[in-house]
């Protein structure tokens, strides 16, 4: 349950201004386009992200893996107050410009994986995340998970069927395989979203990534926790989203923020620089 | 029991659901379709309807409709944020299914019985602003007229008439069904009739609005706020809809991510 009840609780919160800058990638309109790669004022992913990560199919880890802004609050002394539950982590503001009209999302990656097929192999790999990892990154919200994929390098040779098994109910008992095509023709570091099985509501956790046996390339797996998204009518015209305007959204602090963009025309991602003010309470 | 001040926004428990289509249909431009049964997240629904004799209420439980996690309990719900972002410009309407009957023939004649009650999905008891719509399930051939009865919003009687659509409606198309004059909203749909058509089903729909958007430019995204969505009341077993009015001949693939805010 968040623990920021008031407008009281928000003047009294310790708040600070995390930096996210990220220069342009290629895009094409339309597609959204992760921006783990694009450089900034932080080191950039070294996709895919198994390569960060070690072999197989992997969470994301909590902190430390390159792509991420780091929100944990050390040098204000609030690491600690995280760790033992005494703080909780909010979102309270944001202000972003952008030097290309575009929609913007960011997210936290709940869960990631990344599969490397070889030609004629197939791939069979666990996510070794578990409910214990991923509760507390939902910071007592029932909010819903989005399933993307991506590709954060190489390209794939033909496309791949993939079969992605999640658990759906609150008691991660009951289980389910999704089929979904990796297609070839994704372009470095677009984003798509998977649907899910007629009649499935939701996905909670995901378990097990496996097929293959045509083609090679690389793709990654997304488990997604929106936070909050803006639309860029006008180069470098700030946006600003407030406390009451969606901010005020709790984060854990060990959130693998990222985000995605979505440009309304042209070809690069463009520049993008959002001061996000932090609040601890 | 709700909230009635900023520090009870700020406090209220929320939740954010996620209502998007990966899959596109064809629409006629600036007319609103269907697009429950496309693939996407929550997965597909079933567009033709279960019931022609007595009608159902749906829920979040029905297949196409996000899951809405349980309420604090005497906790009253609000839609308090909103953000959607669509490939194609249009306008967007949030909706609370409260009942379907059908799918009938082109040519139906029923007159329902034992309806299933939505009363608990109405706001303080006020019928008034729900609205009654017509979807084609198949494709049509000739232009098809319809005429309900219905109890309106005070529970009298009440009847359309015969309203000639004037089109033959393409698979998800949707046709608002205007009131007899005087009428404002409708609590009980009592008989539905087809005519001139020769081919076609559809289903027969009681939404209640909740909240307009719209997307100027293709590939942006819209943010409304608590101030913007007015708060509107929802229910932890409410089945909703986001419905597009693209202005393009295509429904294209919409995301949409609702605030649910409750507070007891």
């Amino acid at each position: 349950m968040a623990k920021m009840l008031s407008l009281a609780d928000y003047e009294a919160a310790e708040k600070w201004k995390a930096l996210y800058i990220k220069y342009g990638l290629t895009t094409a309109a339309g597609t959204w386009t992760s921006l783990l790669k694009a450089a900034g004022n932080f080191p950039a992913a070294v996709g895919p992200l198994i390569s960060t990560l070690g072999s197989g199919v992997v969470n994301g880890g909590w902190g430390g893996v390159k792509g991420f802004l780091n929100l944990w609050g050390e040098e204000y002394g609030y690491l600690s107050r995280f760790e033992q539950g005494v703080d909780d982590l909010y979102i309270t503001k944001v202000r972003a410009v952008a030097s290309v009209p575009c929609s913007v999302r960011f997210f936290d990656i709940i869960q990631s994986g990344s599969a490397t097929l070889e030609s004629g192999t197939g791939f069979d790999e666990y996510f070794s995340s578990y409910e214990a990892d991923i509760l507390p990154r939902l910071c007592g919200t029932d909010d819903t998970l989005e399933l993307w994929q991506g590709r954060l390098t190489g390209k794939m040779t033909s496309d791949v069927t993939a079969t992605i098994t999640g658990y759906y109910g609150d008691d991660l008992e009951d289980d389910v395989n999704i089929s979904a095509v990796m297609p070839a023709s994704l372009v470095a570091d677009a984003m798509l979203p998977i649907p899910l099985n007629a009649g499935l509501k939701r996905l909670r956790r995901l378990s097990y990534l496996s097929g293959g046996l045509s083609g090679a390339g690389y793709f990654d797996i997304f488990m997604l926790r929106h936070l909050f998204s803006y639309d860029i009518e006008e180069p470098y015209k700030p946006v600003v989203i407030n406390l009451l305007q969606g901010g005020g959204v709790p984060i854990h602090y060990k959130c693998h923020l990222s985000a995605a963009v979505c440009v309304k025309s042209g070809t690069t991602t463009g520049s993008h620089n959002l001061e996000i003010e932090l609040a601890a309470h | 029991m709700s909230i009635q001040s900023l520090d009870d926004y700020i406090s209220a428990k929320k939740q954010r659901v996620i209502i998007q289509r990966t899959a596109s249909i064809t629409s006629v431009a600036y007319n609103q379709s269907q697009t429950l049964h496309l693939a996407g997240n929550p997965g597909a629904g079933v567009l033709a309807g279960s019931n022609t004799a007595n009608g159902v209420v749906p829920t979040d439980a029905t297949a196409g409709c996000p899951i809405i996690d349980a309420f604090d309990s005497g906790a009253v719900g609000y839609l308090s944020g909103l953000e959607l972002h669509s490939p194609v410009a249009g306008d967007f309407t949030i909706y609370d299914m409260l009942f379907k009957a059908g799918a009938y023939a082109y040519n139906a004649n029923t007159t329902l019985a034992s309806q299933p009650s939505f009363s608990s999905r109405v706001p303080d008891g006020n019928y008034k602003g729900l609205e009654l719509w017509l979807e084609a399930v198949t494709a049509f051939t000739g232009n098809q007229s319809c005429r309900c009865t219905y109890l309106d919003q005070d529970g009298n009687a009440g009847d359309t008439g015969v309203i000639a659509t004037g089109v033959a409606p393409i698979i998800g198309r949707m046709y608002r069904m205007p009131f007899a004059s005087g009428d404002s909203g409708i609590r009980q749909l009592n008989s539905v009739v087809g005519s001139v058509s020769t081919v076609g089903t559809f289903n027969v729909l009681i939404l209640r609005p909740l909240c307009t958007v719209r997307i100027p430019v293709a590939n942006g995204i819209v943010k409304y706020d608590f101030t913007q969505t007015g708060l509107p009341q929802v229910y932890e077993n409410s089945a909703l809809l986001c419905l597009p009015r693209a202005d393009s001949t295509a429904t294209s693939t919409p995301w949409c991510a609702l605030e649910i805010a409750n507070k007891a």
